[in-house]
């Protein structure tokens, strides 16, 4: 499964529009039952995770036979003005467009192709303060978050969680 | 050779070894047994309740035939037959759906139009606390004047703590007395009642000294110009000290603090920790009188960088100014006021009260 986004960097500023592109390989057609592909948040840390799914999009297995997975797909959103992307310490908050490939004998395959929504006001002074290097702890964490995305650039597959048996990569 | 499958497994992280149907199996068995329970139980109730006569004979204690027994075990039983149809019920709504889709499905159930808050109220900004509650009160210098966040040391649990034990050693001593009058003397609790006594007078001194504390420190009050707060922007901070001290430090900060809440076991436990502090006026040696109150307008900006106030179900981000001081013989006070801090370019509204 490759999963990519319409910006290679993958930084995004409140009400743009994402779009994000699959194509499924190397999975025969009878075998696929659903396909679901969600844009949302969740959180990381100490906490128990809270998550949030922003856009979702799904097929059932007779449309994807219909439609057939040889060729690239793409669903595309409106970004919400918030939660911002933030890494602190015991909190972070990451953005993702995470896609779920059900198979017929129960088995599940997920990819996940995160991104970070950023205000643009932030990003130019993420920017200098790269340069300066005298930020508070809060311009910390978001040059923490742009460092991050620049090595994110392209997608970072997580793979395959299943019911039952042993697991398979895609 | 074949693995013997074992009935329970272990969860490392986030993968969990062992079969997950039979997990799902496991708790769908066990809950449709739960609920056939249930029927057999009000089965047995109903049938010795209204057909007593068609009933087989047998042992004598087989059925119960007073009418406590009765209703215990209808109660159990009906019970039993809730707790596993809603649970097995709601266990295989789970089965095939993915977290996505099951709070997606949440998230429209919730915005149905009958139980959909008015288009005004709906908020603009995900996730972000509104913070109408905080624009309520209007300031006698500045705009807002900020509630303070409820205390985490009440008086009223040692008053509680206090009246109950002192309540229940003094019906303790007038059995004892009375048992004295009537002939029937009561050593072991008139032992008893020395000890007991103790403890209730360590708990009235609890509170004396908790209501001495309360009422020694007086209040504070903190007044902004305007409300939510957006970064980039600077406010004018009104804050009063009233009361009778001398303290010995004072400090008024603005601080970022991540709070989040976790299970442990049983337990639910938070954890904050403070990302961000900025002082905004320390001093040393302060004077507070009821004539004068200490007053100090301070002005505040927040930085461009700084993330917005966030609350989900197990994490937030909260912004507070706070207000400490220490002094004596009165103890350190500590006082938070809540702030929220909207995105860079939110619009800002003003309160119409």
């Amino acid at each position: 499964m490759n999963l990519t986004l319409c910006r290679e960097d993958g930084l995004y500023h409140p009400g743009e529009v994402l779009t994000a592109c699959w194509r499924i390989s190397r999975v025969p057609l009878e075998r696929v039952q659903g396909l679901e592909v969600s844009v949302m948040w969740y959180t990381e840390g100490k906490g128990d995770e809270d998550f949030h799914v922003h856009h979702f999009h799904r097929q059932g297995e007779n449309q994807i036979r219909r439609s057939g997975l040889s060729d690239a797909r793409s669903t595309h959103c409106k970004l919400p003005e918030t939660p911002l992307s933030y890494q602190g310490k015991l909190i972070s908050v990451r953005w993702c467009v995470r896609m779920r490939l059900f198979l017929t004998n129960g088995r599940e395959i997920v990819t996940e192709q995160p991104f970070y929504l950023i205000h643009p006001n932030l990003v130019s002074r993420t920017e200098i303060s790269a340069k300066n290097l005298t930020g508070s702890t809060v311009t910390k964490n978001h040059l923490s978050i742009q460092s991050e995305a620049e090595m994110n650039t392209r997608s970072r597959q997580r793979i395959t969680r299943q019911p039952s048996g042993p697991s398979s990569a895609t | 050779m074949p693995r013997i499958p074992t009935p329970w497994s272990k969860k490392r992280g986030e993968r969990s070894l062992g079969n997950a149907f039979a997990g799902v199996a496991g708790e769908a068995a066990f809950y449709a047994s739960l609920f056939l329970i249930g029927v057999f139980g009000l089965s047995l109730v109903l049938i010795n309740r209204f057909a007593p006569d068609r009933v087989p004979a047998g042992p004598a204690d087989a059925i119960p035939s007073n009418d406590l027994s009765v209703w215990v075990l209808g109660t159990l039983a009906v019970a039993a037959i809730m707790t596993g149809a809603i649970s097995l019920l709601f266990r295989l709504l789970q089965v095939g759906a993915s977290n996505e889709r099951r709070r997606v499905l949440a998230d429209r159930a919730g915005s149905i139009e009958m139980i959909r808050p008015p288009e005004e109220d709906s908020p603009k900004l995900p996730h972000v606390p509104r913070g109408s509650w905080l624009t309520d009160s209007p300031g006698e210098r500045l705009r807002y004047r900020l509630p303070v966040e409820a205390s985490e040391e009440s008086v009223f649990g040692p008053a509680t703590l206090a009246l109950l034990w002192n309540s229940a050693w003094f019906v303790l001593l007038a059995v004892a007395v009375s048992g004295y009058w009537n002939g029937q003397h009561r050593p072991i609790l008139t032992g008893l009642l020395i000890p007991f006594g103790a403890i209730g007078w360590w708990s009235f001194r609890f509170f004396l000294s908790q209501l001495r504390q309360r009422a020694g420190v007086g209040s504070t009050i903190v007044e902004i110009s305007n409300h939510p707060l957006i970064p980039g922007s600077t406010y004018q901070l009104y804050i009063s000290q009233i009361g009778r001290m001398q303290l010995k430090r004072l400090t008024v900060q603005m601080t970022c603090e991540e709070e989040t809440f976790y299970r442990q076991g049983t337990d639910v436990r938070v954890e904050r920790h403070e990302a961000f502090c900025q002082v905004l006026w320390k001093g040393r040696e302060v004077l507070v009188d009821p004539q004068g109150p200490w007053e100090q307008q301070l002005e505040l900006t927040i930085p461009l960088e700084a993330m917005h106030s966030f609350v989900g179900t197990h994490n937030a981000i909260e912004w507070k100014i706070v207000v400490k001081g220490t002094s004596k013989p009165w103890p350190s006070f500590c006082r938070s006021f809540r702030v929220v801090v909207h995105p860079p370019g939110s619009a800002q509204k003003a309160n119409p009260r």
